[in-house]
């Protein structure tokens, strides 16, 4: 951080009597972003609305995308399309309007390595990226050796769906395959995973989707954790809505998966066995591989990073953003992700051009439906804090409980405002 | 440059934060960077899409009246517990820094 320029830096100068002019002092201490160039690996969320904020802070700043697929397939929304409530076109997104509206060239490729002393980034295809900073956002991969059984050709059997795609489709053929009176069993993984109000919105919306298809059938949770996001709420809707169809059981009751075997679908806990017609296995997480591999994750597995600039505490000049970071109490959420984008272009703009940092300032809002008409919330303002982020007392909230079928309603039509403008505000 | 001279234009430079605004670490976040956030439901400047509240060159005072409002009355869903974190100040930045956009391009 040495090219940061505090007031702190300036007043001991001028107590010290520095005998500049003012046009020098500018001068000296301005940089010129001309011909800047930073790279931005992941084309989700954080990624792309970074390389948009980033070139509407600064447009003299070049900045290249690398993403390895020409359409990105968003987590968010995918739970209706399981339900067959929307097409995988409706969430399928392309980069071409990052590369017209904002000038961001985009590289459809595979980073393959980083040598941070040299700033380049390796392609697969042997080409290489000069940056002067980069901003690694590779979303989550597996810990497939954390979970017994489970591999990538598992997954071909007991889908996990918690990247949006393929196997998204996967799991919706199989719910609409599976007999009435089955069971569907969903494995939560350890916190922290992307989306902590996620597995429970699949709950329900499979439940509805059951409900209205194949009314005998059940849905059952197997999770790590004693708790989940908007719990009250989940349970409060589950009642009202699929009394009886979907049963949670938490980490301290036997919930935790410890084996899964795709051959006779079953689930093994600490409890006992558990067999399902469909198996969803939510596998435990990490940050994507390319930040293990560039040595910006911690023991956890995860990114630690600034609190306002998102750069790595590990590698110089690279900033981590998105859910491969740790941002402290941020949820791994598109809309944190979109938070943090924005906090980190603005940082990178200043740190480019020989200005401070200044405060970060986010919003994480999370929608989830408990049915395609009855929404809940998760929404607060977050500020830096001497941990590292955390929300303003009073400004952090979740949908109260006991409210009616109207105020329900309105929350399920925020959330689908929400998707609309999260997806034109990170990627048009 | 007289010594005096200089010794002014180095306190204006001090206590004036939008001369050193290069330079100086500011105690909280700017109206941009506040805004900026709203985009994530609002569009990107306000500009939303579909049925969420437009922000973009709306008048300040209406702005910043219905922010109050939320807060104030504790309405407008999640809305109450976001405006919780700024201070009436801080709504009226975020409520001046909409209308302030130029209303050329869409």
């Amino acid at each position: 951080m040495e090219r940061n320029f505090t007031r702190r830096d300036f007043l001991s100068m001028a107590a010290a009597g520095a005998a500049v002019s003012l046009g020098g002092f500018g001068r000296a201490f301005a940089q010129s972003t001309q011909d800047k160039r930073v790279v931005v690996i992941g084309g989700g969320f954080a990624g792309a609305a970074c390389a948009k904020y980033l070139r509407r802070a600064d447009p003299a700043i070049q900045v290249t995308l690398i993403e390895r697929q020409r359409n990105y397939v968003t987590c968010p929304s995918s739970n209706l399309v399981l339900i067959g409530q929307q097409p995988l076109s409706a969430i399928t997104l392309g980069y071409d309007k990052l590369r017209l509206n904002h000038g961001v060239k985009v590289v459809y490729g595979n980073a393959v390595s980083i040598d941070p002393s040299g700033r380049k980034v390796a392609l697969e295809s042997g080409e290489a990226l000069p940056y002067d900073r980069l901003v690694v956002a590779p979303g989550i991969d597996f810990k497939y050796a954390a979970l017994e059984g489970y591999s990538e050709q598992a997954a071909t059997v007991m889908p996990h769906a918690w990247k949006a795609g393929p196997q998204t489709e996967l799991l919706r053929r199989q719910l609409e395959q599976m007999p009435n009176g089955g069971t569907v069993i969903i494995t939560v993984p350890p916190a922290p995973f992307r989306c902590p109000p996620g597995p429970y919105e699949r709950a329900s919306l499979i439940a509805y989707y059951l409900k209205r298809n194949k009314p005998k059938s059940k849905v059952l949770i197997l999770d790590a954790n004693n708790g989940f996001a908007v719990q009250e709420g989940f349970m409060e809707a589950w009642q009202a809505l699929y009394p009886g169809m979907i049963e949670w059981v938490p980490g301290s009751k036997g919930g935790r998966a410890t084996k899964v075997d795709a051959k006779s679908l079953t689930v093994s806990t600490s409890a006992g066995q558990h067999r399902g017609n469909v198996v969803n296995v939510i596998p435990p997480q990490k940050a994507g591989d390319l930040a293990d591999k560039a040595g910006l994750t911690d023991e956890t597995g995860w990114c630690p990073v600034d609190a306002g600039s998102f750069e790595s505490t590990r590698q110089k000049d690279i900033h981590v953003i998105g859910d491969s970071s740790i941002a402290g109490k941020l949820p791994k959420s598109a809309a944190a992700a979109n938070a943090e984008a924005k906090v980190c272009a603005a940082a990178i703009a200043s740190l480019l051009a020989g200005r401070t940092v200044g405060d970060p300032s986010f919003i994480n809002a999370c929608y989830a439906l408990a049915s395609p008409t009855y929404g809940l919330s998760v929404a607060g303002v977050y500020e830096r804090t001497a941990g590292g982020i955390a929300p303003l007392p009073g400004a952090f909230g979740v949908s109260p409980l006991k409210e009616s079928a109207k105020y329900r309603a309105k929350e399920a039509q925020d959330a689908s405002g929400w998707y609309e403008n999260i997806v034109a505000d990170s990627f048009t | 440059m007289r010594p005096t001279t200089r010794f002014l234009l180095l306190c204006a430079c001090i206590f004036t934060p939008q001369f050193i605004y290069s330079t100086a670490a500011s105690a909280a976040p700017t109206a941009k960077m506040m805004a900026n956030t709203c985009a994530m439901c609002h569009g990107t400047d306000g500009k939303a899409m579909g049925k969420m509240e437009e922000l973009y060159g709306k008048p300040a005072n209406k702005i910043a009246d219905e922010l109050f409002e939320f807060k104030q009355e504790n309405k407008g869903r999640v809305m109450a517990p976001l405006m919780n974190a700024y201070t009436d100040e801080q709504i009226r930045m975020i409520a001046k820094y909409f209308e302030s956009l130029p209303s050329k391009k869409r």
